[in-house]
């Protein structure tokens, strides 16, 4: 079948959603506001298919901007199976890679950015020693440097243009922070992952040739996840999409915006929204949700949005939990009561259809606590992972690991899938055929001579990292990835927490090596889950103690982010004498609504 | 887009070529100076046929003056390529590329280098490796998805036009007859099809032809039995429609004869029309952004009128409105003055070799000409078949006096300019300006010799003193780049007319007092003139004249000398002088100039 087949088949899928087709035929700039479920990626990726196939002709191409490293592996996937591959045509990432391989990296020079000549991306440890250095030019005093880390970021990606009158007036010291701390990266010859779009926006505010080369190269911009993405990527598109003359293709929900902190806002996407010169579609049915969590949802959010399930959805169910005792004895709870009811409830559940949702890294601490006290596995996603769920090296190694369990015989994942992949990520190094060949080689010896499902993940990951890649781990940017991959070498070693991991449970391979996911609700969005637990859903929690009324409204945004994973059940746990101001509502309102 | 700038180290007969451009290039040289290899370094970046086992090259392909390559040793070709900003897709292609210092700059590279990693000297081919890679840090590599886009095309010289047109499959006509043939409608060659059927039965009718053609058969099914029979048959051409346009060919003389009829000069002709036909249609259906066509020695088998006459047309229709054509950039080579006298004179680019340095290279599109002067200068080498260009040394003149005397001068000084390839060109009047920028720019060694033409009153209204002071800024603005103010300051102070051009004469240009036939007047050159001016066969009142000069040469009245010369005309009258020379030696500026010209080529 071509490549053309698989995308106008995936199309005839829109049809009969008005509002998906309606954008799926969009012309010019286009929003689609897309609600929980409603089909927005798969809306986003027939789109791109089309734009790629019929209206921009080689050489140029689409650049797919999204939030993180998982949407960008997520959009990957789907778009590979309509036959589309990112190449130089298709630039598929998050706003940082595509600031600093598209901008940053190119034209440093040229567009006069002042980078020291090589410079590298800066790892946690530069970042820290130039936050310690900065802070006590600017500062001084006994505090704590890394305390200001946080405020700093803040301010930082919020306030763009350093010509202004808020960057003067509203914070001068964070001001003077902010510029010392850049300043000691760049003595370092480093920098860090929060200048990539400052710069990319400087860059192109600069230099009008740079805003033409970029509507040369992709004259058509799709942007995913609109609401997390920061000013930076909202001053990008505006420049660019509605001055330089790229086309605009965005998808984004106001309601899921939940990373205000990073500088993102809901505004922005409305915003884009309202102009006349786009046109806005949006999504009205929620394809994932049962109807009656569809119907709650609005009582979590708090807004009225009419969202709808299609005709013969199931219904969907919502369990309250109000539970006394530490998180530790209500994780115990969970594991002894309500899970064996799932597993007998639903059928052919696995622990891998299961989430558990909380809104701090440390409550998850004493769900894994528990979690391995009952023998069960889990794959965290949140601040305490063994490793970043975005770590595009250990995503990468994983696959390996199952082509090494499984993979070289059922041919999931596809071996030169990993090649590409191994490619890109060491792209900085890679950059002749002959060093391609190269890498295809040493991974294809590494990892037949490693296909024993049992052995350490430590040392495999030792082995197949000297046999195949070593040499390609110092590129500047890639050298972060690198520490990454250390530190879980450390940590799987003989003095590690996890120590003993075998390669089939890395590569989380067979039944028995499913494991149960815990995240983080930030972590949790845009993915889906037959079965969700909100755990930890308590006063002081969410929201925050003393929280502002900007972050009560994002905090009910997170709730509600949580609120929507499920396909089937929702679980929320709540400790008795303190739930969460949300949960009240909503068990108020949905009392009310079933009278 | 267009290319602004070739850069090569290493390479054959370049060891450190460098040369500014502007666009379309006509490469003139002598054989064997390294056109070819100019070609292939730009294949080499460009040209999406040739194979990357060609693209490797051999030990061999550094430059001669090297001896064995060592560590640090590398082949290196660039081109960069400026106003690539229009098309979005030849900057979607390029943008990636540009210079640190330069953003309106892209540069792509070709490196032949020692493998990474290798121990030790490179000692045979295999120890190297290519690539390529635009910008100015390796990393950004480029290959056949640029290429294809921006392809090189080699029309080779010496090529056998005759047989490609012949070879279907190689013919140019082929893809233009394909396309022309997809617009026709099927049911309307088919009729064609039956009528060429008709005409075949109406052969079979022919007694001759049947016997010819059963014979044929019979014998072939006796040979190899009834299992192996081919039904032959004979017809004109097969008669099944969708192949019919294979049978098309292009016929001359209305169509009485078949190409392979034609001369080689004709076959050469048609097979660069169809090219051209051809690279039109592929760049208007967006198959590429842009070509560069190259093509080698196009005067081959052309008699030279038809090559001037050819090749003004294909100037004018190829090259357009110079530098503004972005769609397609020619590269010719030629050694033909023919050719050279025709291209359009910004897009010269002239192969020399130096003493030990490897082939260099000298363009004129960085000099600094106005349109006039382009135009001047065009005509100029158009009525002198390019003379300039081909010499290895040049003394400019005024006038038709001076090109008959200055050769008859230097052959009495034992110097034959011929053999040294010295040319003495006349500008005919004073305006050397253009001339003088032309020879500097091409780094051609060259004298000016100039008339003092001195004012009614005084040293400093001479003409001769702003010319000469001009031409010396202008001449060394075009060397440097920049205004000379140094020398001008220099000049300024100089107040001595001889002072003054004694220090120009450094600057190649040399004067005499008053004019040519009034400085020569004097010493031994009196019997010769009066003899000249006798030839002139005036009348008695005019004879008297000269009798009087004669007796008294002191007498000499200079404006009926003058105009005694003119009615001779002064080219005639510097002919037959040049006659009764005898072997009388020039004046000194004259012998300076001659001198200065023989020692710079």
């Amino acid at each position: 079948m071509s490549n053309r087949a698989l995308y106008l088949r995936a199309a005839d899928e829109l049809r009969p959603n008005a509002a998906q087709w309606e954008a799926y035929e969009s012309k010019g700039h286009c929003v689609v506001l897309a609600g929980p479920g409603s089909g927005k990626t798969k809306t986003l990726t027939t789109k791109l298919a089309r734009i790629l196939y019929e209206d921009v002709q080689n050489p140029r191409g689409v650049a797919c901007i999204t939030y993180n490293n998982e949407c960008a592996r997520e959009l990957e996937t789907r778009l590979g199976q309509l036959g589309i591959e990112a190449d130089e045509r298709l630039f598929v990432g998050t706003v940082h890679s595509f600031s600093l391989t598209e901008i940053v990296l190119p034209y440093a020079k040229t567009a006069k950015l002042g980078l020291p000549d090589d410079f590298k991306v800066a790892t946690q440890r530069d970042q820290a020693l130039a936050l310690e250095r900065a802070h006590k030019r600017v500062i001084g005093g006994p505090g704590n440097p890394q305390d200001t880390k946080f405020a700093m970021g803040r301010h930082r990606r919020s306030i763009l243009n350093r010509e202004s009158e808020q960057w003067r007036t509203v914070d001068p010291q964070m001001s003077r922070l902010v510029v010392a701390y850049e300043d000691e990266l760049r003595k370092m010859g480093t920098i860090d992952f929060d200048d990539m779009p400052l710069l990319a926006v400087r860059a192109l505010r600069e230099h009008a040739w740079l805003q033409r080369a970029t509507l040369a190269k992709f004259p058509v911009l799709v942007v995913d996840e609109y609401q997390d993405l920061g000013r930076a990527l909202h001053r990008m598109v505006m420049g660019l999409c509605f001055s330089t003359g790229i086309r605009l293709f965005a998808v984004g929900d106001v309601d899921q915006s939940v990373y205000g902190f990073t500088g993102a806002h809901p505004e922005s996407l409305q915003q884009v929204a309202d102009r006349a010169d786009v046109q806005t579609v949006c999504l009205e049915f929620n394809y994932r949700c049962g109807s009656n969590i569809v119907a709650a949802s609005e009582f979590a959010l708090g807004e009225v949005r009419g969202y709808q399930t299609p005709p013969g959805a199931h219904e969907g169910k919502i369990f309250f939990h109000a539970l006394a005792g530490s998180y530790e004895d209500q994780a115990n709870h969970f594991f002894s009561v309500v899970l064996p009811d799932l597993q007998r409830r639903l059928g052919k559940l696995r622990l891998g259809d299961i989430a558990i949702l909380y809104p701090a890294a440390w409550i998850g601490d004493a769900v894994a606590q528990l979690a391995a006290r009952y023998g069960l596995g889990v794959l965290r996603a949140d601040a305490n992972a063994l490793y970043p769920r975005s770590s595009r090296i250990m995503r990468w190694l994983e696959d390996c690991a199952l082509w090494c369990c499984s993979g070289w015989r059922s041919g999931e994942p596809d071996f030169t899938k990993l090649v590409r992949d191994g490619v890109r990520i060491f792209s900085e190094e890679i950059i002749s055929d002959g060093l391609k060949l190269k890498l295809q080689r040493r991974l294809i010896s590494a990892l037949w001579s490693r296909r024993t499902r049992t052995i350490p993940v430590h040392d495999w990951l030792e082995g197949v990292r000297d046999d195949a890649f070593s040499e390609f781990l110092s590129g500047k940017v890639v050298r972060d990835e690198a520490e990454t991959l250390r530190l879980f070498i450390e940590r799987c070693g003989a003095d590690g927490d996890a120590h003993g991991m075998t390669l089939e449970q890395f590569a989380e391979d067979g039944e028995q090596n499913e494991r149960l996911n815990l995240s983080t609700l930030h972590s949790a969005k845009g993915r889906e889950f037959r079965v969700v637990i909100l755990f930890g859903m308590d006063v002081g929690r969410l929201p925050r103690n003393a929280a502002s009324s900007n972050e009560i409204r994002e905090a009910r945004r997170t709730f509600y982010v949580g609120f929507t994973r499920p396909k089937e059940e929702l679980h929320v746990v709540y400790t008795a004498a303190r739930p969460s101001s949300f949960v009240v509502e909503v068990q108020r309102r949905m009392e009310v609504a079933t009278g | 887009m267009h290319l602004s700038r070739i850069c090569i180290q290493n390479f054959r007969t370049f060891s450190d070529f460098e040369v500014k451009l502007g666009g379309n290039i006509v490469v003139v040289g002598e054989n064997r100076i390294g056109k070819s290899n100019l070609l292939y370094a730009l294949r080499l970046i460009f040209d999406a046929t040739l194979p990357d086992s060609a693209r490797q090259l051999r030990l061999a392909d550094f430059w001669d003056g090297l001896g064995q390559p060592g560590t640090d040793t590398n082949i290196r070709i660039s081109v960069e390529i400026k106003d690539f900003e229009r098309d979005f897709d030849v900057l979607a292609l390029l943008t990636a590329f540009r210079l640190s210092d330069d953003p309106s700059t892209v540069r792509l590279t070709y490196e032949f280098r020692p493998k990474a990693g290798l121990t030790g000297e490179p000692k045979a081919d295999e120890d190297y490796e290519f690539v390529c890679y635009g910008g100015e840090n390796g990393a950004r590599t480029f290959g056949h998805n640029l290429r294809r886009r921006l392809p090189l095309d080699l029309l080779p010289a010496l090529r056998d036009a005759e047989s490609d047109l012949a070879n279907w499959r190689r013919s140019p006509l082929r893809p233009l007859v394909e396309a022309a043939f997809s617009e026709i409608e099927q049911s309307d060659l088919d009729e064609i099809a039956t009528a060429i059927e008709e005409a075949t039965e109406k052969l079979a009718e022919f007694d001759e032809i049947e016997g010819l053609e059963s014979s044929i058969s019979d014998f072939l099914s006796d040979m190899a039995g009834p299992k192996q029979d081919v039904h032959p048959k004979l017809g004109f051409v097969p008669a099944d429609a969708v192949r019919l346009y294979r049978s098309i060919q292009l016929l001359i003389d209305d169509g009485k004869r078949g190409i392979n009829d034609a001369s080689l000069g004709s076959a050469n002709l048609v097979f660069l029309t169809l090219k051209a036909i051809e690279l039109k249609a592929l760049i208007a259906d967006n198959k590429r952004d842009h070509t560069f066509l190259a093509i080698e020695e196009p005067e081959a088998h052309l008699h030279p009128h038809l090559q001037r006459s050819v090749y003004r047309h294909f100037f004018e229709t190829m090259f357009g409105d110079e530098g503004t054509q972005t769609e397609l950039s020619v590269f010719l080579t030629t050694h033909s003055p023919h050719v050279a006298s025709v291209a359009p004179l910004r897009s010269l680019l002239l192969l020399k070799s130096s003493k030990d340095d490897g082939t260099k290279g000298y363009s004129t599109a960085a000099i600094p000409f106005s349109d006039d002067e382009v135009a001047d200068l065009a005509r100029y080498l158009d009525v002198t078949r390019a003379e300039l260009l081909f010499a290895r040394g040049v003394i400019l003149v005024e006038g038709d006096a001076e090109r008959f005397l200055v050769p008859a001068f230097a052959a009495n000084l034992s110097i034959s300019l011929d053999k040294l390839g010295i040319s003495v060109c006349s500008v005919s009047g004073t305006n050397f300006a253009p001339y003088a920028k032309l020879l500097t720019g091409l780094k051609i060694p060259f004298a000016v010799i100039t008339d003092w033409d001195p004012g009614e009153d005084d040293e400093t209204d001479a003409l001769g003193w702003n010319r000469t002071y001009n031409l010396v800024s202008i001449i060394e603005e075009v060397r440097t780049g920049k205004k000379p103010k140094a020398v001008l300051s220099e000049l300024d102070e100089l107040e001595d007319p001889n002072e003054f051009c004694k220090r120009c004469e450094a600057f190649g240009i040399f004067s005499n007092i008053d004019t040519l036939e009034v400085d020569l007047f004097e010493g031994d050159f009196i019997k010769p003139i009066i003899r000249t001016l006798r030839e002139g066969k005036f009348g008695k009142k005019r004879t008297s004249w000269i009798d009087a000069w004669e007796k008294d040469p002191k007498s000499l009245d200079r404006d009926h000398y003058l105009t005694l010369i003119d009615a001779i005309g002064k080219g005639r009258f510097a002919q037959r002088l040049a006659a009764n020379l005898g072997a009388l030696k020039p004046p000194r500026y004259i012998k300076a100039a001659i001198a200065h010209v023989v020692k710079n080529v």
